[in-house]
């Protein structure tokens, strides 16, 4: 927000500006300001909703500030073996999208190679995939026939590339001039060189996006581990919330469990701190690889 | 002689250790054996492995029962790809369209036939004829979990909610009829001009699925016993027009809720928590929870269970949530090579005895029997377990391993009941609330529900296809009607143009609830 706030700033030393110009600026802080606020305003709700006392919440007296400050349902969301399927998302995290760029690159570059023959057939079967997939069964039928049922690898494996974020590194990769990787040549580099000295290096925004775009998915996947993993202690992080708020909704519902007593913690409270301990360390990460972000995708998709 | 003594001795010794040897008559199996059983796990009650329920059914039965419990959130789509990569346990847990899609193609055991052999279990079935609604071509491919019936069921539905508060207030009666309802509201309205009268949640589908059958009619295909004991399509026939013309009255006198058609649950929630709502026909239990917010605001208020009004057909009528878990079904896999020990297994847990250990763990251990012959949870495990009032009906649960989220086919919510009446706290409080319970399910007017008749495949080809084109035609017009913008003789055209098709489905369902029943 503050960014384009600026860009509307910048011009006033040209255009010596009035009465008029101020008012046009003071116009636009306030609308860009509302904006924001629109923007963020749920976001907000949502953390007061989840520090508040549920009775106040479930009677609509939370709105601007939180009422009867408690940390209640956060330990309930904190209780039990939370710790565990933290640990397993970060592990998932970190080895899924170190797999997922290391193999990405590999299918990338020789499909940007002119001397690759097959290179157009490759792609053509690469594209398929984009349009078609096997289905639930035939996916679950093989992640068992290789033997991966119930292993970390059956998380990483399966989606090991997104054929999406492939063509996307591709057509970075292929943006680079020729001469650079004749060049390489010349002096005698081989392609696994060229690919980790030359390509990859010049290629890092678009990695970065990548990197972010990879581990986004993967921070927030619980199907795939509901599928193939079977002990509990390997479950990541989102599927013990997302149990939590569905087994919240759907034993009040199907239970009826209504006794008529007064609990702090409700499944609106419950809802919206699920939210919040689910997306907390996307959101910090988030800031520190934007700039990446922004100049990452354009590269990808204005020269495709 | 010696030599005819050492044989007897031998013999005698021989016989001995064969009667030491024998097996415990409840033993299902010589060998100690595993059965695999899968079910969805409720993340409130996390299903443990070694609990005293486990243990007592090993040593009763000599089964050592492998539960497999993916969360329940996801449930439907690891079974969906177990069933169809033929990977499934010797027994899991299903609904009743998995029943009706992969019975058919053999995957389940057809329970009929081994009727013999499963005499607990048929004769909760044959003491209940509506359940052979969940048949497939006339045989059960499956057991559906059902309620052992203890002195402290707690009956629910989607009932008629009311500020009896505010009755009182005005001296009014609790209302007899829908009429007086209006009336009553209309005073209350005049003394309170912010309320809302009638509140709802999760648009005009779900209001009239509700308010529907209570007012006379029903807001799609049911059973009407008043009417001839048939199945209707209600939206199809005279009598809805009666429940349009009784909610646009309430929407005009602004007795009905305006935002009827768009309120969300928290939205719902919040209209009879913070007092602005007079009253809701839903889920008691879900309404329940919103007595103490209201109760804070001031300890007179309150929303109550009321017996359901009169419609205008001088009809009671308001059906009660079914007793059983009709859509909760254990099947046992033909792909097991187990079988016959999974259906004595099976049998076992509709017996007395297994819904006992399933509900309440082990005897002297967790629970007692009374003199009236009902079980009774030890007062210690209640007070070791009510640390956290807010759980405390699952943590022990979780501990011994029984109730409806276990495995337990014929369940007893003993408990999870003794549990709530014990958190209650002081013996007054407890007799109260038991009271107040105790009362909602004999309520006058409730009606047990009754479940549809299983349609053969041509039979729900033909009747998601009618439905599909009627459901269209009334659910676009319905909202109309309620706000007054067509005026009610209109909806004789929408009768007009759905007559037909309204008319087969019935028929269909007519014709398969006969068959069913074997008529």
């Amino acid at each position: 927000m503050t960014g384009k706030a600026k860009t509307v700033k910048r011009p006033a030393p040209i255009r010596e500006g009035g009465a008029s110009r101020s008012v046009f600026v003071a116009f636009n802080y306030c609308l860009l300001f509302l904006m924001m606020l629109i923007t963020l305003y749920p976001l907000y709700l949502t953390v007061i909703v989840s520090v508040s006392n549920g009775m106040n919440v479930m009677r609509g007296e939370v709105s601007v500030l939180p009422v009867n400050v408690t940390l209640e349902t956060y330990k309930n969301i904190f209780k039990g073996d939370i710790l565990i399927y933290m640990r397993n998302s970060v592990l998932y995290t970190v080895l899924g999208t170190f797999v997922n760029i290391v193999m990405s690159c590999l299918c990338a570059y020789p499909l940007t190679r002119k001397s690759f023959c097959a290179r157009r057939f490759y792609t053509a079967m690469v594209t398929v995939t984009l349009f078609f997939g096997g289905g639930m069964v035939p996916m679950y039928l093989a992640v068992r026939t290789f033997g991966l049922m119930d292993s970390i690898w059956s998380l990483i494996l399966p989606g090991a590339i997104s054929t999406y974020n492939m063509i996307i590194i591709r057509t970075a990769f292929a943006s680079l001039p020729d001469s650079l990787i004749e060049s390489a040549q010349l002096d005698g580099a081989n392609d696994l060189r060229i690919l980790f000295r030359i390509v990859i290096p010049l290629s890092k925004a678009t990695l970065s996006t990548m990197v972010l775009f990879y581990a986004v998915s993967h921070w927030n996947s619980y199907f795939d581990a509901m599928m193939y993993i079977r002990t509990k202690t390997k479950y990541p992080l989102q599927i013990h919330l997302r149990n939590l708020l569905v087994a919240g909704i759907a034993s009040e519902e199907l239970q009826a469990a209504g006794t008529g007593q007064a609990f702090a913690v409700t499944e609106r409270t419950m809802r919206a701190a699920t939210i919040i301990v689910s997306t907390l360390p996307i959101l910090i990460v988030y800031p520190f690889v934007q700039r990446y972000f922004v100049t990452g995708v354009m590269i990808g998709s204005v020269k495709g | 002689m010696k030599k005819a003594l050492a044989l007897l001795l031998a013999l005698v010794m021989l016989l001995t250790a064969a009667a030491f040897a024998e097996n415990p008559s409840t033993w299902l199996t010589d060998e100690l054996t595993e059965i695999t059983v899968m079910r969805g796990e409720n993340a409130l009650q996390p299903l443990k492995a070694d609990t005293i329920k486990l243990q007592t059914i090993e040593a009763l039965l000599n089964v050592k029962l492998v539960v497999e419990a993916p969360p329940s959130s996801n449930y439907n789509d690891i079974k969906t790809s177990r069933i169809n990569s033929n990977d499934m346990p010797d027994i899991m847990l299903v609904s009743t369209s998995d029943v009706r899609n992969f019975a058919r193609k053999g995957m389940f055991v057809n329970l009929s036939e081994y009727r013999d052999e499963l005499p607990n279990l048929f004769a909760l079935l044959d003491a209940n004829p509506s359940l052979s609604m969940l048949t497939v071509d006339g045989d059960f491919y499956s057991a559906p979990t059902l309620q052992r019936l203890n002195r402290f069921v707690r009956r629910s539905g989607n009932l008629f909610n009311f500020r009896t508060d505010l009755l009182e207030k005005y001296g009014l009666e609790a209302p007899a009829t829908f009429d007086d309802l209006y009336e009553a509201m209309l005073t209350i309205k005049a003394g309170e001009p912010d309320m809302v009268g009638l509140t709802c949640r999760s648009g005009t589908r779900k209001f009239m699925d509700r308010v529907s059958y209570p007012l006379g009619s029903g807001s799609s295909m049911y059973y009407d016993a008043d009417k001839g004991e048939q199945w209707y399509y209600g939206p199809a026939h005279e009598e809805f027009k009666g429940v349009l013309e009784y909610l646009n009255k309430l929407y005009e006198a602004d007795l009905l809720d305006h935002d009827y058609a768009t309120n969300s649950k928290d939205q719902w929630a919040q209209k009879l928590s913070n007092g602005t709502a007079m009253g809701t026909i839903d889920n008691d239990g879900v309404v329940r929870n919103y007595v103490a917010p209201l109760k804070e605001i001031d300890p007179s208020y309150n929303l109550e269970v009321l017996p359901v009004p009169a419609n205008s057909l001088g009809e009671k009528r308001i059906e009660l949530a079914s007793a059983d878990w009709t859509d909760q079904h254990w099947v046992i896999a033909t792909s097991s090579d187990k079988i016959d020990l999974c259906l004595k297994f099976l049998d076992w847990c509709y017996s007395e005895e297994g819904a006992i250990v399933n509900g309440y763990g082990k005897e002297g251990v967790t629970f007692d029997f009374d003199e009236n012959g009902d079980a009774i949870v030890k007062p210690e495990l209640l007070e070791e377990y009510s640390a956290n009032p807010a759980n405390a009906a699952y943590d022990i649960q979780i501990a011994l391993g029984v109730g409806l989220n276990d495995v337990s086919p014929y369940v007893d919510t003993g408990v999870q009941m003794q549990m709530e009446i014990y958190l209650k706290g002081d013996a007054q409080a407890q007799a109260e609330y038991l009271d107040m319970v105790s009362k909602i399910g004999p309520m006058e007017g409730n009606r047990e529900p009754v479940l549809a008749p299983p349609l053969n495949e041509e039979q729900t080809e033909r009747y998601a296809e009618l439905l599909l084109k009627v459901e269209n035609l009334v659910w676009q017009e319905v909202d109309k009607y309620i706000t007054g913008e067509e005026p009610i003789d209109n909806w004789d055209s929408v009768i007009e143009s759905i007559k037909d098709e309204a008319a087969e489905m019935e028929e269909i369902y007519n014709t398969a609830w006969a068959t069913a029943l074997g008529k």
